[in-house]
C-alpha cells in the first residue's frame, strides 16, 4: 500500500458524475490499481476516460433525453442571458452595498428604502466580500431556477438532488464568471480583442451564455449522480 | 438479446479476457489481460462500458464480491460468459476466419 491515496478531486468527479450501476466496482478497481502503479497521471487519464466513456454510453441510450437536455441548457443559457442585464439592473436597484462616509458599509434597498441597514467599521476587503456574497446570492437564483424547473418538468424533484444541482452548477457558474470578468476582462485585457473580431453583441452575450450553459448542464448530471441514488456510499 | 449480430473489436477483447480469466475476472485483470495481449494502455471506464453493452446483450453475467479494505471498501463485481456469449463469440471467430481466408496479401505477411 502507499502511504498517499489517490487524487481526491479525481475521486470525487468519479463518483458524482460517472454514471451506471457499475461506478462502485470501477472505483474500487481504480483504487487497486492505483495502490499498484502509483501514478496520479494514470488515475487522472483513467476517471476522465471513464467520464467520457460514461457520457458517450448515456449519449448513445438515451439520445432522446440527451437532446432534450441540451435543448434545455441551451433554452436556459440563451433566455437567462437575454435577462441578466435587466436582472442585473433590478438587482443594483434593490440591494447594494455602498461603503459609507464614516468607513462603515450600507446594505441599500433602493426599492424599499425602509430596508437601509448600516454595519460601522468594516474595511474595503470585507465589502469586496459583502459584494461578492451578493453576486453569489444573484447567480444561486439563475441555477436554482433553473435546476428547480428542470426537476419539476422531470418529474424527479427531491431537494437532495436541488441542492445537489444547485451547489455544482454555482460553483461552474462562480468559476465561468470570474474567468470571464477577472481573467480575460482583467488579466488578458482580451474584451477590446474580442470586440473588434466578434462584435459587441456576441461578445457580450456569448462569454455570458457559455458558462450558464456549462453550468447548466453540470447541474443536471450532478442531480442524477450515483451518489444521490445508491444507499451507501463508501469514502476511499 | 443483441440488435447489432456482432461483436466488436474491442468487445471481441473483453469477451476473450473473460474466457480465459475464468473464475476471476473482475475490472483489473480483465484489463490487465488486454493490455498485456495490446500492448496498449486500457482505460477501465472503457472496459466497463464493454461490459455493461454486452450484460445488456445477454451475452455477460455478474454478480458483487465482498468489499475488501484494499479496495477502500468497494466490493469487487466479477463477470463470466453465458451461453449465448460463447454461442456470439463462436460465431465472430467463425466470420473472422472466413473473411480471413482467400487474402494472399495478408498470407504473405503484407500490410
Amino acid at each position: 500500500m502507499r502511504g498517499s491515496g489517490p487524487p481526491a478531486l479525481a475521486t470525487w468527479l468519479l463518483e458524482r458524475i460517472v454514471p451506471g450501476e457499475n461506478n462502485e466496482a470501477l472505483a474500487g478497481d481504480l483504487l487497486e490499481e492505483f495502490n499498484r502503479r502509483g501514478s496520479a497521471a494514470w488515475y487522472w487519464r483513467q476517471v476522465l476516460g471513464a467520464i467520457l466513456a460514461g457520457v458517450s454510453k448515456q449519449l448513445h441510450a438515451g439520445w432522446f433525453e440527451a437532446g432534450c437536455e441540451i435543448l434545455w441548457t441551451f433554452g436556459f443559457a440563451t433566455v437567462w442571458t437575454c435577462v441578466v442585464p435587466t436582472y442585473q439592473d433590478f438587482m443594483l436597484r434593490c440591494a447594494w452595498v455602498q461603503p459609507s462616509a464614516y468607513s462603515g458599509l450600507i446594505f441599500h434597498c433602493s426599492l424599499f428604502r425602509s430596508f437601509d441597514v448600516r454595519i460601522v467599521g468594516h474595511s474595503a476587503s470585507e465589502l469586496e466580500l459583502y459584494q461578492w456574497a451578493i453576486e453569489i446570492a444573484a447567480y444561486a437564483v439563475i441555477v436554482g431556477s433553473g435546476v428547480g424547473v428542470y426537476l419539476i418538468l422531470n418529474r424527479s424533484f427531491s431537494l437532495r438532488r436541488f441542492w445537489s444541482g444547485l451547489l455544482v452548477g454555482l460553483f461552474v457558474v462562480v468559476i465561468g464568471d470570474w474567468v470571464r470578468t477577472t481573467l480575460i476582462q482583467e488579466h488578458l485585457l482580451l474584451v477590446s480583442r474580442s470586440v473588434w473580431w466578434f462584435g459587441w453583441a456576441v461578445y457580450e452575450y456569448g462569454f455570458r451564455w457559455l458558462p450558464l450553459c456549462l453550468a447548466a448542464q453540470v447541474s443536471i448530471w450532478a442531480t442524477r449522480s450515483h451518489w444521490l441514488q445508491s444507499k451507501h456510499q463508501v469514502e476511499i | 438479446m443483441s440488435k447489432r449480430g456482432y461483436l466488436g473489436e474491442f468487445e471481441l477483447m473483453v469477451m476473450l479476457a473473460l474466457i480465459r480469466l475464468s473464475e476471476n475476472a473482475y475490472g483489473v485483470p480483465i484489463s490487465r489481460e488486454i493490455e498485456a495481449s495490446s500492448g496498449r494502455e486500457v482505460a477501465l471506464g472503457s472496459v466497463y462500458a464493454a461490459l455493461e453493452r454486452l450484460q445488456q446483450q445477454g451475452f455477460v453475467s455478474s454478480r458483487l464480491g465482498e468489499p475488501t479494505a484494499e479496495r477502500g471498501g468497494r466490493a469487487k463485481r466479477y463477470f463470466r460468459v453465458t451461453a449465448n456469449g460463447l454461442h456470439e463469440v463462436r460465431k465472430t471467430r467463425q466470420t473472422l476466419i472466413s473473411l480471413w481466408q482467400g487474402l494472399p496479401e495478408l498470407e504473405r505477411g503484407k500490410a
